[in-house]
Protein backbone atom coordinates (compact mmCIF):
# COMPACT_ATOMS: atom_id res chain seq x y z
CA UNK A 1 0.00 0.00 0.00
CA UNK A 2 2.56 2.53 1.17
CA UNK A 3 6.26 1.97 0.46
CA UNK A 4 7.61 -0.39 3.15
CA UNK A 5 10.14 1.12 5.56
CA UNK A 6 12.65 -1.69 5.06
CA UNK A 7 13.49 -4.39 2.55
CA UNK A 8 11.66 -7.57 3.59
CA UNK A 9 14.68 -9.78 3.03
CA UNK A 10 17.76 -7.88 4.14
CA UNK A 11 16.43 -4.99 6.22
CA UNK A 12 17.93 -2.12 4.24
CA UNK A 13 15.97 1.11 4.66
CA UNK A 14 14.02 1.81 1.47
CA UNK A 15 11.19 3.92 2.94
CA UNK A 16 12.97 7.11 1.90
CA UNK A 17 13.65 6.03 -1.68
CA UNK A 18 10.23 5.91 -3.36
CA UNK A 19 9.92 9.65 -3.99
CA UNK A 20 13.47 9.76 -5.37
CA UNK A 21 12.70 6.78 -7.57
CA UNK A 22 9.64 8.50 -9.05
CA UNK A 23 11.65 11.68 -9.59
CA UNK A 24 14.36 9.71 -11.39
CA UNK A 25 11.80 7.99 -13.62
CA UNK A 26 10.32 11.42 -14.41
CA UNK A 27 13.74 12.61 -15.50
CA UNK A 28 13.87 9.78 -18.05
CA UNK A 29 16.04 7.31 -16.18
CA UNK A 30 15.36 3.68 -17.00
CA UNK A 31 14.13 1.59 -14.05
CA UNK A 32 17.45 -0.21 -13.76
CA UNK A 33 19.50 2.98 -13.84
CA UNK A 34 17.21 4.61 -11.29
CA UNK A 35 17.62 1.69 -8.89
CA UNK A 36 21.40 1.86 -9.35
CA UNK A 37 21.33 5.59 -8.67
CA UNK A 38 19.41 4.95 -5.43
CA UNK A 39 22.17 2.57 -4.30
CA UNK A 40 20.01 -0.54 -4.37
CA UNK A 41 22.46 -3.24 -5.43
CA UNK A 42 20.90 -6.46 -4.12
CA UNK A 43 17.94 -7.87 -6.00
CA UNK A 44 15.90 -8.14 -2.80
CA UNK A 45 15.97 -4.36 -2.27
CA UNK A 46 15.56 -3.66 -5.98
CA UNK A 47 12.36 -5.67 -6.20
CA UNK A 48 10.94 -3.77 -3.21
CA UNK A 49 11.02 -0.50 -5.11
CA UNK A 50 10.65 -1.85 -8.67
CA UNK A 51 7.47 -3.83 -7.97
CA UNK A 52 5.86 -1.48 -5.48
CA UNK A 53 2.36 -0.19 -6.29
CA UNK A 54 1.60 2.97 -4.32
CA UNK A 55 -2.06 2.19 -3.60
CA UNK A 56 -2.25 4.66 -0.71
CA UNK A 57 -2.62 7.45 -3.27
CA UNK A 58 -5.95 5.89 -4.30
CA UNK A 59 -7.15 5.45 -0.72
CA UNK A 60 -6.32 9.06 0.12
CA UNK A 61 -9.16 10.13 -2.17
CA UNK A 62 -11.64 8.65 0.29
CA UNK A 63 -11.54 11.30 3.02
CA UNK A 64 -14.85 11.90 4.83
CA UNK A 65 -13.31 14.78 6.76
CA UNK A 66 -12.42 16.72 3.66
CA UNK A 67 -16.00 16.88 2.44
CA UNK A 68 -17.08 19.05 5.36
CA UNK A 69 -14.13 21.32 4.76
CA UNK A 70 -15.18 21.61 1.12
CA UNK A 71 -18.64 22.57 2.22
CA UNK A 72 -17.41 25.24 4.60
CA UNK A 73 -15.35 26.85 1.84
CA UNK B 1 52.35 -34.38 -22.08
CA UNK B 2 49.89 -37.02 -20.94
CA UNK B 3 51.62 -37.34 -17.61
CA UNK B 4 51.57 -33.59 -17.16
CA UNK B 5 47.87 -33.46 -17.77
CA UNK B 6 47.23 -36.23 -15.30
CA UNK B 7 49.28 -34.31 -12.77
CA UNK B 8 47.16 -31.26 -13.29
CA UNK B 9 44.02 -33.25 -12.70
CA UNK B 10 45.32 -34.65 -9.48
CA UNK B 11 44.89 -32.50 -6.37
CA UNK B 12 47.65 -32.97 -3.83
CA UNK B 13 46.88 -33.21 -0.15
CA UNK B 14 47.90 -29.62 0.58
CA UNK B 15 45.38 -28.36 -1.99
CA UNK B 16 42.65 -30.51 -0.49
CA UNK B 17 43.50 -29.17 2.97
CA UNK B 18 43.50 -25.49 2.08
CA UNK B 19 41.11 -25.18 -0.86
CA UNK B 20 37.49 -25.84 -1.66
CA UNK B 21 37.32 -27.51 -5.07
CA UNK B 22 34.62 -26.20 -7.38
CA UNK B 23 33.71 -28.80 -10.00
CA UNK B 24 31.43 -28.57 -13.01
CA UNK B 25 28.52 -30.14 -11.20
CA UNK B 26 29.68 -30.38 -7.61
CA UNK B 27 31.68 -28.72 -4.90
CA UNK B 28 34.10 -30.99 -3.06
CA UNK B 29 36.56 -30.74 -0.22
CA UNK B 30 34.25 -28.37 1.57
CA UNK B 31 34.91 -29.33 5.18
CA UNK B 32 37.96 -28.04 7.00
CA UNK B 33 40.37 -30.74 8.13
CA UNK B 34 42.69 -28.63 10.24
CA UNK B 35 42.45 -30.54 13.47
CA UNK B 36 44.79 -32.87 15.33
CA UNK B 37 45.45 -36.45 14.19
CA UNK B 38 44.28 -35.75 10.67
CA UNK B 39 47.61 -35.54 8.87
CA UNK B 40 50.43 -37.86 9.92
CA UNK B 41 53.21 -35.94 11.60
CA UNK B 42 51.41 -32.60 11.55
CA UNK B 43 50.19 -31.21 14.85
CA UNK B 44 47.21 -29.02 14.06
CA UNK B 45 46.16 -28.35 17.64
CA UNK B 46 45.15 -24.73 18.20
CA UNK B 47 48.10 -22.64 19.14
CA UNK B 48 47.87 -18.96 19.94
CA UNK B 49 51.27 -18.09 18.49
CA UNK B 50 50.70 -19.73 15.12
CA UNK B 51 47.23 -18.20 15.01
CA UNK B 52 48.66 -14.75 15.65
CA UNK B 53 51.23 -15.32 12.94
CA UNK B 54 48.72 -16.46 10.34
CA UNK B 55 45.73 -14.28 11.18
CA UNK B 56 45.27 -11.13 9.11
CA UNK B 57 42.62 -8.51 8.59
CA UNK B 58 42.90 -6.31 5.52
CA UNK B 59 40.39 -3.51 5.15
CA UNK B 60 39.50 -2.89 1.52
CA UNK B 61 36.80 -0.28 1.75
CA UNK B 62 35.04 1.73 4.45
CA UNK B 63 32.23 4.20 3.90
CA UNK B 64 29.76 5.60 6.42
CA UNK B 65 27.54 2.52 6.17
CA UNK B 66 29.50 -0.08 4.18
CA UNK B 67 32.68 -1.94 4.81
CA UNK B 68 34.57 -4.76 3.11
CA UNK B 69 37.54 -6.49 4.62
CA UNK B 70 39.50 -9.71 4.23
CA UNK B 71 39.73 -11.98 7.21
CA UNK B 72 42.50 -14.51 6.62
CA UNK B 73 43.50 -17.47 8.74
CA UNK B 74 40.33 -18.36 10.62
CA UNK B 75 37.99 -21.32 10.46
CA UNK B 76 34.56 -20.97 8.88
CA UNK B 77 33.01 -21.62 12.29
CA UNK B 78 34.54 -18.45 13.70
CA UNK B 79 33.82 -16.31 10.63
CA UNK B 80 30.23 -17.53 10.69
CA UNK B 81 29.94 -16.79 14.41
CA UNK B 82 30.88 -13.17 13.70
CA UNK B 83 28.38 -12.98 10.87
CA UNK B 84 25.57 -14.35 13.00
CA UNK B 85 26.43 -12.13 15.97
CA UNK B 86 26.42 -9.08 13.71
CA UNK B 87 22.94 -9.91 12.48
CA UNK B 88 21.31 -11.06 15.69
CA UNK B 89 23.26 -10.20 18.83
CA UNK B 90 24.69 -6.70 18.64
CA UNK B 91 22.26 -4.44 20.53
CA UNK B 92 20.67 -1.30 19.07
CA UNK B 93 17.83 1.03 20.03
CA UNK B 94 14.46 0.75 18.28
CA UNK B 95 10.90 1.87 18.86
CA UNK B 96 9.08 -0.85 20.79
CA UNK B 97 5.90 0.79 22.08
CA UNK B 98 3.57 3.22 20.39
CA UNK B 99 0.89 5.17 22.26
CA UNK B 100 -1.67 6.46 19.81
CA UNK B 101 -3.65 9.47 20.97
CA UNK B 102 -5.20 10.11 17.58
CA UNK B 103 -4.77 8.73 14.09
CA UNK B 104 -7.43 9.55 11.54
CA UNK B 105 -5.30 8.80 8.49
CA UNK B 106 -5.82 5.87 6.14
CA UNK B 107 -2.85 3.93 7.58
CA UNK B 108 -4.31 2.04 10.52
CA UNK B 109 -2.78 2.18 14.00
CA UNK B 110 -1.08 -1.22 14.04
CA UNK B 111 0.44 -0.77 10.59
CA UNK B 112 1.70 2.67 11.57
CA UNK B 113 3.11 1.25 14.80
CA UNK B 114 4.89 -1.48 12.85
CA UNK B 115 6.35 1.06 10.43
CA UNK B 116 7.55 3.23 13.30
CA UNK B 117 9.28 0.21 14.83
CA UNK B 118 11.38 -0.28 11.71
CA UNK B 119 12.76 3.28 11.71
CA UNK B 120 16.43 3.09 12.75
CA UNK B 121 17.25 5.35 15.70
CA UNK B 122 20.58 7.18 15.96
CA UNK B 123 21.45 6.58 19.61
CA UNK B 124 24.42 4.90 21.23
CA UNK B 125 23.01 1.66 22.70
CA UNK B 126 25.96 1.34 25.08
CA UNK B 127 24.54 4.36 26.95
CA UNK B 128 21.34 2.46 27.77
CA UNK B 129 20.26 -0.57 29.79
CA UNK B 130 18.07 -3.41 28.59
CA UNK B 131 14.50 -3.01 29.78
CA UNK B 132 12.71 -6.17 30.91
CA UNK B 133 8.95 -6.57 30.98
CA UNK B 134 8.86 -5.82 34.73
CA UNK B 135 11.07 -2.72 34.55
CA UNK B 136 9.43 0.66 34.58
CA UNK B 137 10.59 3.05 31.88
CA UNK B 138 13.40 5.34 33.09
CA UNK B 139 15.79 7.71 31.37
CA UNK B 140 18.36 4.89 31.41
CA UNK B 141 16.33 2.39 29.38
CA UNK B 142 13.82 4.35 27.31
CA UNK B 143 13.92 7.09 24.70
CA UNK B 144 10.69 9.03 24.08
CA UNK B 145 9.69 10.62 20.80
CA UNK B 146 6.53 12.56 20.07
CA UNK B 147 4.87 12.78 16.70
CA UNK B 148 2.15 15.24 15.86
CA UNK B 149 1.05 16.14 12.37
CA UNK B 150 -2.18 17.58 11.08
CA UNK B 151 -2.84 17.95 7.40
CA UNK B 152 -4.35 21.23 6.19
CA UNK B 153 -4.98 22.97 2.90
CA UNK B 154 -2.13 25.17 1.79
CA UNK B 155 -3.66 28.65 1.27
CA UNK B 156 -0.69 29.67 -0.87
CA UNK B 157 -1.12 26.84 -3.38
CA UNK B 158 -1.57 27.93 -6.97
CA UNK B 159 -4.95 27.35 -8.55
CA UNK B 160 -5.07 24.04 -10.39
CA UNK B 161 -2.10 22.62 -8.49
CA UNK B 162 -2.16 18.80 -8.43
CA UNK B 163 0.95 17.93 -6.40
CA UNK B 164 -0.29 16.99 -2.90
CA UNK B 165 2.98 18.20 -1.37
CA UNK B 166 2.24 21.73 -2.56
CA UNK B 167 -1.54 21.60 -2.33
CA UNK B 168 -1.56 20.61 1.36
CA UNK B 169 0.57 21.10 4.45
CA UNK B 170 1.81 17.86 6.06
CA UNK B 171 0.53 15.65 3.23
CA UNK B 172 3.31 13.18 4.12
CA UNK B 173 4.56 12.47 7.62
CA UNK B 174 8.29 11.74 7.68
CA UNK B 175 10.54 10.12 10.27
CA UNK B 176 12.12 13.57 10.67
CA UNK B 177 8.84 14.75 12.23
CA UNK B 178 9.54 12.59 15.28
CA UNK B 179 10.52 14.99 18.05
CA UNK B 180 12.82 13.68 20.73
CA UNK B 181 11.49 14.35 24.22
CA UNK B 182 14.53 14.14 26.55
CA UNK B 183 13.69 12.65 29.95
CA UNK B 184 15.65 12.99 33.17
CA UNK B 185 19.32 13.52 32.48
CA UNK B 186 19.10 12.57 28.81
CA UNK B 187 19.32 16.16 27.55
CA UNK B 188 22.58 16.55 29.47
CA UNK B 189 24.00 13.12 28.55
CA UNK B 190 23.30 13.42 24.83
CA UNK B 191 23.91 17.13 24.31
CA UNK B 192 26.78 16.36 21.90
CA UNK B 193 24.82 13.86 19.82
CA UNK B 194 21.08 14.53 20.06
CA UNK B 195 18.97 11.42 19.56
CA UNK B 196 17.08 11.29 16.27
CA UNK B 197 16.10 8.86 13.53
CA UNK B 198 19.03 7.92 11.27
CA UNK B 199 17.09 9.07 8.20
CA UNK B 200 14.81 12.10 8.27
CA UNK B 201 12.98 11.31 5.04
CA UNK B 202 11.33 7.92 5.61
CA UNK B 203 7.63 8.18 4.79
CA UNK B 204 5.64 7.02 7.83
CA UNK B 205 2.12 7.81 6.67
CA UNK B 206 0.28 10.10 4.29
CA UNK B 207 -2.56 12.43 5.27
CA UNK B 208 -5.24 14.52 3.64
CA UNK B 209 -6.82 17.73 4.98
CA UNK B 210 -8.55 17.21 8.32
CA UNK B 211 -6.64 14.02 9.14
CA UNK B 212 -4.08 13.98 11.90
CA UNK B 213 -1.73 11.73 13.82
CA UNK B 214 -0.79 12.37 17.41
CA UNK B 215 1.30 9.77 19.15
CA UNK B 216 4.14 9.06 21.51
CA UNK B 217 6.71 6.30 21.02
CA UNK B 218 9.07 4.59 23.42
CA UNK B 219 12.40 3.18 22.17
CA UNK B 220 14.10 0.33 23.96
CA UNK B 221 17.38 -1.51 23.64
CA UNK B 222 17.10 -4.92 22.02
CA UNK B 223 18.74 -7.66 19.95
CA UNK B 224 18.17 -8.72 16.36
CA UNK B 225 17.32 -12.22 17.53
CA UNK B 226 14.19 -10.79 19.18
CA UNK B 227 13.03 -8.75 16.18
CA UNK B 228 14.76 -7.70 12.95
CA UNK B 229 14.19 -4.02 13.77
CA UNK B 230 16.97 -4.31 16.37
CA UNK B 231 19.42 -5.78 13.87
CA UNK B 232 22.23 -3.23 13.33
CA UNK B 233 23.05 -4.50 9.84
CA UNK B 234 21.21 -4.68 6.57
CA UNK B 235 23.53 -7.51 5.56
CA UNK B 236 26.61 -9.07 7.02
CA UNK B 237 28.04 -11.73 4.74
CA UNK B 238 31.22 -13.33 3.57
CA UNK B 239 32.48 -15.30 0.61
CA UNK B 240 35.65 -17.28 0.13
CA UNK B 241 38.40 -15.88 -2.09
CA UNK B 242 38.11 -17.51 -5.54
CA UNK B 243 41.16 -18.99 -7.20
CA UNK B 244 41.55 -19.80 -10.90
CA UNK B 245 44.35 -22.17 -11.92
CA UNK B 246 45.10 -22.67 -15.61
CA UNK B 247 47.14 -25.55 -17.02
CA UNK B 248 49.62 -24.16 -19.56
CA UNK B 249 48.52 -21.24 -21.73
CA UNK B 250 45.26 -20.39 -23.40
CA UNK B 251 45.98 -18.59 -26.67
CA UNK B 252 44.37 -17.33 -29.85
CA UNK B 253 40.60 -17.08 -30.17
CA UNK B 254 40.24 -19.40 -27.18
CA UNK B 255 41.74 -16.66 -25.02
CA UNK B 256 38.95 -14.27 -25.92
CA UNK B 257 36.35 -16.95 -25.30
CA UNK B 258 38.03 -17.76 -22.00
CA UNK B 259 37.87 -14.12 -20.98
CA UNK B 260 34.17 -14.08 -21.84
CA UNK B 261 33.53 -16.89 -19.36
CA UNK B 262 34.33 -14.61 -16.41
CA UNK B 263 33.00 -11.28 -15.15
CA UNK B 264 34.78 -8.18 -16.37
CA UNK B 265 38.24 -7.64 -14.94
CA UNK B 266 38.95 -11.23 -13.95
CA UNK B 267 40.84 -12.26 -17.08
CA UNK B 268 42.90 -10.02 -19.37
CA UNK B 269 43.82 -10.85 -22.95
CA UNK B 270 47.36 -9.70 -23.74
CA UNK B 271 49.15 -9.93 -27.07
CA UNK B 272 52.61 -11.43 -27.09
CA UNK B 273 54.45 -11.53 -30.46
CA UNK B 274 51.12 -11.22 -32.23
CA UNK B 275 49.53 -14.08 -30.28
CA UNK B 276 46.63 -13.46 -27.96
CA UNK B 277 47.04 -14.93 -24.50
CA UNK B 278 44.67 -15.12 -21.55
CA UNK B 279 46.01 -14.03 -18.17
CA UNK B 280 44.09 -14.33 -14.91
CA UNK B 281 44.56 -10.92 -13.28
CA UNK B 282 41.95 -10.61 -10.55
CA UNK B 283 40.23 -13.83 -9.44
CA UNK B 284 38.69 -11.90 -6.49
CA UNK B 285 36.17 -10.38 -8.89
CA UNK B 286 35.01 -13.81 -10.07
CA UNK B 287 31.51 -14.86 -9.07
CA UNK B 288 32.49 -18.53 -9.55
CA UNK B 289 29.66 -19.04 -11.99
CA UNK B 290 31.54 -22.07 -13.41
CA UNK B 291 30.75 -20.95 -16.95
CA UNK B 292 34.26 -22.03 -18.10
CA UNK B 293 33.64 -25.59 -17.03
CA UNK B 294 30.73 -25.87 -19.45
CA UNK B 295 33.09 -25.63 -22.42
CA UNK B 296 34.87 -28.91 -23.27
CA UNK B 297 38.00 -27.12 -24.53
CA UNK B 298 38.49 -25.56 -21.08
CA UNK B 299 37.02 -28.16 -18.79
CA UNK B 300 40.24 -30.12 -18.26
CA UNK B 301 42.55 -27.13 -18.40
CA UNK B 302 41.06 -24.91 -15.72
CA UNK B 303 40.52 -25.42 -12.03
CA UNK B 304 38.22 -23.30 -9.95
CA UNK B 305 38.91 -23.26 -6.25
CA UNK B 306 38.25 -21.17 -3.21
CA UNK B 307 40.71 -20.48 -0.42
CA UNK B 308 39.14 -22.07 2.62
CA UNK B 309 40.46 -19.68 5.25
CA UNK B 310 40.26 -16.42 3.30
CA UNK B 311 36.96 -14.69 3.99
CA UNK B 312 35.90 -11.59 2.08
CA UNK B 313 33.61 -10.06 4.68
CA UNK B 314 31.05 -7.37 3.87
CA UNK B 315 29.13 -5.42 6.50
CA UNK B 316 26.38 -3.03 5.55
CA UNK B 317 25.19 -1.08 8.57
CA UNK B 318 21.65 0.23 8.83
CA UNK B 319 23.23 3.52 9.90
CA UNK B 320 23.01 3.74 13.68
CA UNK B 321 26.47 2.26 14.31
CA UNK B 322 29.48 2.61 11.99
CA UNK B 323 30.42 -0.73 10.36
CA UNK B 324 33.96 -0.81 11.81
CA UNK B 325 32.53 -0.33 15.32
CA UNK B 326 29.95 -3.03 14.65
CA UNK B 327 32.62 -5.62 14.02
CA UNK B 328 34.48 -4.67 17.19
CA UNK B 329 31.24 -4.98 19.15
CA UNK B 330 30.55 -8.37 17.57
CA UNK B 331 33.99 -9.59 18.67
CA UNK B 332 33.25 -8.31 22.18
CA UNK B 333 29.97 -10.22 22.26
CA UNK B 334 31.73 -13.46 21.33
CA UNK B 335 34.45 -12.70 23.86
CA UNK B 336 31.86 -12.21 26.63
CA UNK B 337 30.17 -15.48 25.69
CA UNK B 338 33.47 -17.36 25.90
CA UNK B 339 34.21 -15.73 29.23
CA UNK B 340 30.86 -16.85 30.56
CA UNK B 341 31.39 -20.46 29.50
CA UNK B 342 34.85 -20.37 31.00
CA UNK B 343 33.59 -19.04 34.34
CA UNK B 344 30.95 -21.73 34.53
CA UNK B 345 33.42 -24.46 33.64
CA UNK B 346 35.87 -23.25 36.24
CA UNK B 347 33.15 -23.14 38.86
CA UNK B 348 32.03 -26.69 38.14
CA UNK B 349 35.58 -28.03 37.96
CA UNK B 350 36.75 -26.43 41.19
CA UNK B 351 35.53 -29.07 43.68
CA UNK B 352 37.48 -31.72 41.79
CA UNK B 353 40.62 -29.66 41.47
CA UNK B 354 41.85 -31.62 38.47
CA UNK B 355 41.13 -29.23 35.63
CA UNK B 356 43.72 -26.68 34.65
CA UNK B 357 42.71 -23.80 32.46
CA UNK B 358 45.35 -21.35 31.45
CA UNK C 1 -8.64 -0.76 31.27
CA UNK C 2 -11.29 -0.77 33.98
CA UNK C 3 -14.22 -0.34 31.71
CA UNK C 4 -16.92 -1.77 34.00
CA UNK C 5 -16.02 0.36 36.98
CA UNK C 6 -16.16 3.51 34.91
CA UNK C 7 -19.59 2.56 33.72
CA UNK C 8 -21.05 1.82 37.13
CA UNK C 9 -19.66 4.76 39.11
CA UNK C 10 -20.10 7.53 36.55
CA UNK C 11 -23.49 9.25 36.80
CA UNK C 12 -25.53 8.52 33.73
CA UNK C 13 -25.78 11.67 31.61
CA UNK C 14 -29.36 12.22 30.51
CA UNK C 15 -29.78 10.92 26.96
CA UNK C 16 -26.10 11.22 26.01
CA UNK C 17 -25.88 12.64 22.53
CA UNK C 18 -23.18 11.08 20.38
CA UNK C 19 -21.51 12.87 17.55
CA UNK C 20 -21.34 11.07 14.21
CA UNK C 21 -19.89 12.04 10.88
CA UNK C 22 -22.10 11.90 7.84
CA UNK C 23 -20.74 9.61 5.14
CA UNK C 24 -22.14 11.83 2.41
CA UNK C 25 -21.43 15.43 3.36
CA UNK C 26 -18.98 14.94 6.25
CA UNK C 27 -20.82 17.22 8.65
CA UNK C 28 -20.99 16.37 12.34
CA UNK C 29 -24.35 15.26 13.69
CA UNK C 30 -25.45 14.88 17.27
CA UNK C 31 -27.79 11.93 17.49
CA UNK C 32 -29.51 10.90 20.72
CA UNK C 33 -30.72 7.37 21.48
CA UNK C 34 -33.88 6.37 19.58
CA UNK C 35 -33.53 9.33 17.26
CA UNK C 36 -33.61 8.47 13.56
CA UNK C 37 -30.19 8.04 12.03
CA UNK C 38 -30.30 10.78 9.49
CA UNK C 39 -28.01 13.63 8.62
CA UNK C 40 -29.47 17.03 9.48
CA UNK C 41 -27.64 18.65 6.59
CA UNK C 42 -28.30 16.33 3.70
CA UNK C 43 -30.62 13.59 4.88
CA UNK C 44 -28.13 10.82 4.25
CA UNK C 45 -28.59 7.74 6.42
CA UNK C 46 -25.04 6.37 6.72
CA UNK C 47 -23.01 7.70 9.63
CA UNK C 48 -19.46 7.10 10.76
CA UNK C 49 -18.60 6.82 14.41
CA UNK C 50 -15.79 9.08 15.61
CA UNK C 51 -12.53 7.62 16.73
CA UNK C 52 -12.08 7.04 20.46
CA UNK C 53 -10.40 9.84 22.40
CA UNK C 54 -8.70 7.26 24.60
CA UNK C 55 -5.02 6.51 24.14
CA UNK C 56 -4.38 3.16 22.48
CA UNK C 57 -1.13 1.28 23.04
CA UNK C 58 0.55 -0.85 20.39
CA UNK C 59 3.69 -2.92 20.25
CA UNK C 60 5.74 -1.77 17.28
CA UNK C 61 6.17 -5.27 15.77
Amino acid sequence: MIIPVRCFSCGKVIGNKWDHYLALLQSEYSEGDALDALGLKRYCCRRMVLTHVDLIEKLLHYNPLERSLDQKR
Amino acid sequence: MVAEKKNFKHDDIETLRSRVIVGRDRVTSTAGTDYPHNYPGVDLAFDMDTFKEKFQIKINRITKTDMEFDMIGVDAALANAFRRILIAEVPTMAISNVFVMNNTGVVVDEVLAHRLGLVPILADPTMFDFKTKEDTPTDLNTIVFKLFAKCTHNPNAKHGETDPAKLYNNSSVYSGDLVWDPKGEQAERFKDCPIKPVYDDIVLTKLRPGQEVDLEVHCEKGLGQDHAKWSPVATASYRLLPEIVVDGEITGEDAVKFQGCFPEGVVDVVEENGVKKAVVVNPRKDTVSREVLRHPEFEDRVKLRRVRDHFIFTIESVGSIAPQDLFVQAVQVLFDKCQQVRDVLEATAEPYGDVQMS
Amino acid sequence: MNYNAAQSTAPKPPAAAMTYICAECGSENEIKPKEPIRCKECGYRIMYKKRTKRMVQFEAR
